[in-house]
């Protein structure tokens, strides 16, 4: 056996010995077996590209034209599908990558999704693969320049900036959607073809060479300052990376469009490096480029509107008014987004009134009056209604604008306000309920409407929850939007406040309104009565027949009404006489106990006569009168002393001369 | 040549592909079950003796009982009951020397008293648990696995030697470091210009070599192993077994 090693392998740097197979250093040999299981076989260097002879030899199906590109990300090479005589780009990763473990399911998988990417701002992957040790791509060929050497031949100007911005940040919003990120634009992937539409190249394909490996030099070697347009968690934390950090790269790519410098160190704001660029400009891009993720621009479809608005001409004009100064924040500026951003807040005080109206009906009233309760509740449940929808609109519309202004009211709006809704008319169905239990007419038409309420709200608000999530997890699902509002937001968010506020106070009054409306001057809570027909007693006039006071009583409304009187105390001395004794509807109680039912004649009138008593505390007592319809249970019930209380003219009583009635005491002296 | 890129000629290759479960349960009854099965033994006869030696600390006698280990492998006496036949033929073949092993020290015992193995149990056939050697750093376990695996790669080579026929010897010659990746210290364009080709030609060329070499060794990783999901974790374990020797070297 072997004893001394012969050498060692410059490579591993492990002895190598004379039994080794081959004179080659075995462990070397064997690990190339398994690391080239569809790597690099071709001998070469990774400095320089496999040369037209190697591709023409390993891709036989393509012709092969010429070397078009080179750099970091591989060799991209210009070649024409026969078959389908079309001009492709054909793209053969690097060797190096090629060789890292778990490339090849690496490449497996992002390649497929980014076949999917099919956008007119984004360079199309035809196809890809492995052939003979080489990975490739074959995409769609742009006839053009890419930004690098748009620059190096021009300076752009804010405008042409403005226009290529957008189209890239579509490109980007697309591919965030599919789950793809570029991670590595750069002025190098932005492609300019000869009919000016804007194309990215590239995309995801930092991310074959994993995270880390990202700092290779640019396909036209024109500068190593690929680090420099990456995120600062990209090269603090490569493995937490999301959509955020190509918003920060565009921000890179955007700054340098305006000022032909890259944002180095603590850099000027774009306007103040170059005096072509609007200020308002400012507010994108350096919004784009915060450090902190969460301060920049959510979406690429946010900095596509901000960019967009500042393109709008009916911006023009204000944005010429404006100094610098007192440059304003860009949400403020547009009237359409105000507008929209209201529509929430609107939302909202529906909400509230939605709310409120059966809330405020179930404690005022005992309970729910057949017309003005169906009423109100209807008016309350279709306030509910506008409010989702507005709610919802305004989601959709922060969806489409990636705007994240007013996102938590309208998630408010559509989300919770059935349950609101759910709240108010459980009360009221509660209520209700109750309510049915002392009263026998129609109950089944109350419970059904009340369950009605109760079901739609239930359903409402499951499809609400529903609805919201789904706009929520699709496209906002982004938590710190509640943490960081920037002053703009928060001045606009304050207004809208304000307006909401406003609404609310309006639904207030409006409920005030209704309040009052049932007609009559008297308390409801003193009543407590039922709003809808409430007895009207008056006083008509009392009058004094030796020992006893009758007073009559006109009732204006149209149902019979029963008094009892058991709550009366009446002296002793106090004689009743005979109810023959008096004309009209003079009625007398026969005993205290005594409960008796009038029904009152056309005129509604009712005479009660009652002993009066030498002593002041005479007609002091309980008496109820109540009212039913029909033969049904009783469903109001009236205090007689409050009666005469509540009877404004009480002056009366001292008309009626009878000092004794009048002075033993007043109506408001509790037994 | 009419062929300026040498192509293996896969039909001369007689490498072994049957599953070795089979052959060894053939007990090498037809003579074609006996010549793979002679194969099997042939080739890792290198990994077999390397324990051996190490094991008995280099007793003269490490080759006798090589030999005889593989004479009653080959006549499929009793080995059976070592191991039921699943799984690699590299365990399979190593419980069966340490089970020799074992069955010749009591043997041993028996006659005389004492024998080269008598100090250590089966159970102690442990790489980890011996004492190496001074002269051989690598424990016996270590050192099968060591030899087992050069002995594939040696196989493998001379398996592609064998297919590219004698009129491209000068040429494998030359080009053979490339099997192992790019060698640093040549360049195949030195090669090309020693070889009067074209550049292109000795790329394309080292390509070939370099899948059908892989395709070599897979082969026969994958005869010593039950399935095909194996084979990356043998190769994966064999590699690992290369790594670094002897560092005291």
């Amino acid at each position: 056996m072997n004893t001394e090693p012969q050498k060692h392998c410059p490579k591993c740097k492990s002895a190598i010995f004379a039994d080794a197979p081959g004179g080659l250093c075995p462990h070397c040999l064997m690990q190339f077996v398994a690391i080239s299981t569809g790597g690099a076989d071709f001998p070469m260097d990774d400095r320089s590209p496999p040369d037209l002879e190697t591709i023409r030899a390993v891709f036989p199906q393509l012709e092969i034209l010429e070397l078009i590109g080179q750099g970091g990300m591989g060799a991209v090479y210009k070649a024409r599908q026969p078959k389908l005589d079309r001009i492709v780009a054909l793209k053969i990763l690097p060797m190096r990558l090629a060789r890292e473990s778990s490339f090849a399911e690496r490449f497996e998988r992002e390649g497929r999704l980014l076949a999917r990417l099919n956008h007119p701002n984004i360079v199309g992957v035809y196809d890809f693969g492995q052939t003979d040790g080489l990975y490739y791509l074959i995409m769609e060929y742009i006839d053009g320049v890419n930004l690098r050497q748009a620059f190096a031949s021009a300076r752009f100007t804010p405008q042409q900036a403005l226009s290529v911005i957008p189209k890239i940040c579509e490109a980007l919003q697309f591919a965030h959607d599919e789950g793809v990120l570029h991670r590595d634009i750069k002025p190098e992937n932005i492609l300019l073809d000869t009919k000016g539409r804007v194309k990215i190249a590239d995309f995801g394909i930092a991310k074959f060479s994993g995270v880390d490996d990202k700092t290779g030099l640019t396909a036209t070697g024109a500068t190593i300052g690929t680090p420099h347009y990456m995120a600062p968690e990209q090269i603090e934390r490569p493995a937490d990376v999301d959509h955020r950090a190509d918003i920060f790269s565009l921000g890179v790519v955007f700054y340098e469009m305006l000022t032909g410098e890259l944002p180095l160190g603590r850099f000027a704001a774009p306007s103040e490096r170059t005096a072509t660029v609007d200020a308002r400009i400012d507010d994108v891009v350096m919004r784009a480029l915060e450090k902190d993720r969460e301060r920049r621009q959510q979406s690429a479809k946010e900095v596509r509107t901000q960019v967009e608005m500042l393109n709008d001409p009916s911006n023009l004009n204000r944005r010429q008014r404006e100094t610098r100064t007192s440059t304003p924040p860009i949400i403020n500026s547009n009237a359409s987004f105000q507008r929209t951003s209201a529509r929430p807040s609107l939302a909202m005080a529906m909400v509230l009134a939605s709310i409120a109206v059966p809330i405020s009906i179930a404690i005022q009233h005992e309970g729910p009056s057949d017309k003005l309760v169906f009423s109100l509740g209807l008016i309350a449940a279709w306030f509910g209604i506008p409010g989702t929808l507005l709610g919802l609109s305004h989601l959709l519309f922060l969806q489409r604008s990636g705007v994240r202004n007013g996102l938590r009211r309208s998630v408010i709006a559509s989300t919770f306000w059935p349950f609101g809704l759910v709240l108010g008319w459980g009360l009221f169905l509660a209520n209700g309920i109750i309510h049915q239990w002392q009263r026998t007419p129609s109950p089944s038409s109350m419970f059904m409407i009340n369950a009605l309420c109760l079901f739609f709200g239930i359903a409402m608000s499951l499809f609400g929850m529903w609805i919201t999530r789904q706009k929520i997890q699709r496209s906002l699902p982004d938590p710190s939007f509640f943490t960081s509002i920037n002053p703009g937001q928060f001045v606009s968010t304050l207004k809208i406040m304000m307006k909401a506020i406003v609404v609310v106070l309006w639904a207030f009054f409006g409920l005030i309104i209704v309040y009052m409306l049932p007609g009559t001057s008297v308390r409801p809570k003193a009543m407590q009565g039922y709003l809808a027909q409430p007895l009207q007693l008056e006083i008509v006039s009392a009058t004094t027949n030796e020992n006893v006071l009758i007073v009559v009583v006109q009732d204006r409304s149209d149902s019979s009404f029963q008094v009892d009187f058991r709550g009366f105390s009446l002296l002793p001395k106090a004689e009743l006489l005979a109810s023959e004794s008096y004309p009209g509807k003079c009625i007398f109680p026969g005993e205290r106990s005594e409960i008796l039912t009038f029904h009152s004649d056309n005129e509604h009138t009712l005479s009660l006569a009652f002993a009066l008593p030498d002593s002041e505390t005479a007609l002091v007592g309980k008496s109820r009168i109540e009212r039913r319809r029909g033969n049904a249970q009783p469903f109001a019930t009236y205090n007689m002393t409050q009666l005469f209380k509540l009877n404004s003219a009480l002056g009366e009583y001292e008309a009626f001369a009878i000092p004794a009635v009048i002075g033993y005491r007043q109506p408001d002296v509790q037994p | 040549m009419n062929d300026p890129i040498a192509k293996p000629d896969r039909a001369s290759c007689r490498f072994l592909t049957t599953q070795w479960t089979n052959v060894l349960s053939a007990r090498g009854e037809t003579a074609e079950a006996k010549q793979s099965l002679r194969e099997l033994c042939d080739r890792y006869y290198a990994p077999v003796y390397a324990f051996v030696e190490s094991y008995s600390r280099h007793d003269q006698n490490a080759r006798d009982w090589t030999h005889a280990f593989f004479a009653k492998l080959l006549e499929g006496r009793s080995l059976d009951s070592v191991i039921q036949s699943r799984g690699r033929f590299r365990s399979y073949l190593l419980g069966a020397v340490k089970h020799f092993l074992a069955d010749e020290r009591e043997k041993d015992q028996a006659a005389k008293r004492g024998g080269f193995i008598s100090h250590v149990s089966v159970d102690q056939v442990d790489a980890s648990s011996r004492i190496p050697n001074t002269h051989f750093a690598m424990p016996p376990d270590a050192a099968f696995d060591r030899h087992w695996a050069m002995s594939i790669l040696q196989h493998s080579l001379e398996g592609l030697e064998q297919e590219l026929g004698k009129e491209h010897a000068t040429r494998f010659e030359l080009l053979r470091p490339w099997l192992s990746g790019d060698p640093i210290e040549f360049s195949y364009v030195d090669v090309a210009a020693k070889l009067g080709v074209s550049t292109e030609v000795v790329k394309i060329t080292i390509h070939r070599w370099r899948k059908r070499f892989r395709e070599i060794v897979k082969g026969h990783i994958a005869s010593t192993v039950s399935n095909s999901e194996e084979v990356e974790e043998e190769l994966r374990y064999l590699i690992q077994a290369l790594a670094h020797p002897t560092r005291e070297a």
